[in-house]
């Protein structure tokens, strides 16, 4: 028992310095990362209060799935696009 | 009951309010969602929890255990982990969603800074 209480608080404390690394980090790369790391502790304790298939799928959902969408959002928004106004939407100046 | 697993829970969701209410640029304020969403997974798989518990994989009970004291509590709350995994599966949803508006408007505006997206101030 006293294991776990030592793996719960670990990973918990190893989950919330992370989560203030997303926070705290101006590099938008560097916060995707932290967050990856966020689902990656996460998913390790699901495994430790005995939920694997939750861990599962966290780890893929919320280590690759997640960054990947992140990572190619800030890749297009920082991408220079044409505005060719399609759905009729236009500029006010 | 896990009152730590609760309370990491709650300081994972004001860590997550606190950036989408004081962060401008909008993939940050995202990243808030998805912690805010983090936290209801910690406060699902901590509810389910009891003390001593394995992972309710029902083929056979444990050695030495009758499925009678799976039925009193040696094993976690299925239930709610099932809860846990819905959430997962709809959170990476909506964050793709949220995803799409902020990179939509990032084209169309030339900014990621919610501050200069004024159209539907209030």
């Amino acid at each position: 028992m006293t294991v776990f209480w030592l793996m719960d608080y670990l990973l918990l404390a190893l989950t919330l310095g992370c989560a203030v690394l997303v926070v705290r980090l101006r590099n938008l790369s560097g916060a995707v990362m932290a967050l990856s790391a966020v689902g990656a502790f996460l998913s390790l304790l699901f495994v430790v209060l005995g939920a694997p298939d939750d861990a599962h799928s966290e780890i893929v959902v919320g280590s690759i799935a997640l960054p990947v969408l992140y990572l190619v959002a800030i890749g297009k928004a920082r991408a220079e696009v044409r505005d060719t106004g399609d759905l009729a939407e236009r500029e006010r100046r | 009951m896990i009152v730590v697993n609760y309370l990491a829970s709650a300081a994972l969701f004001c860590l997550g309010l606190y950036t989408v209410l004081t962060r401008r640029n909008m993939i940050k304020m995202v990243m808030g969602l998805s912690l805010m969403e983090s936290s209801t997974y910690v406060l699902f798989i901590s509810m389910a929890y009891r003390s001593g518990s394995t992972a309710p994989v029902l083929v056979d009970p444990p050695k030495g255990r009758s499925p009678e004291q799976l039925a009193a509590g040696n094993v976690a709350d299925p239930v709610l982990q099932n809860f846990c995994l819905t959430a997962i599966v709809i959170g990476v949803a909506v964050t793709a969603v949220f995803l799409s508006v902020v990179v939509r408007i990032a084209q169309h505006r030339r900014t990621l800074d919610a501050d200069r997206v004024r159209e539907l101030r209030g």
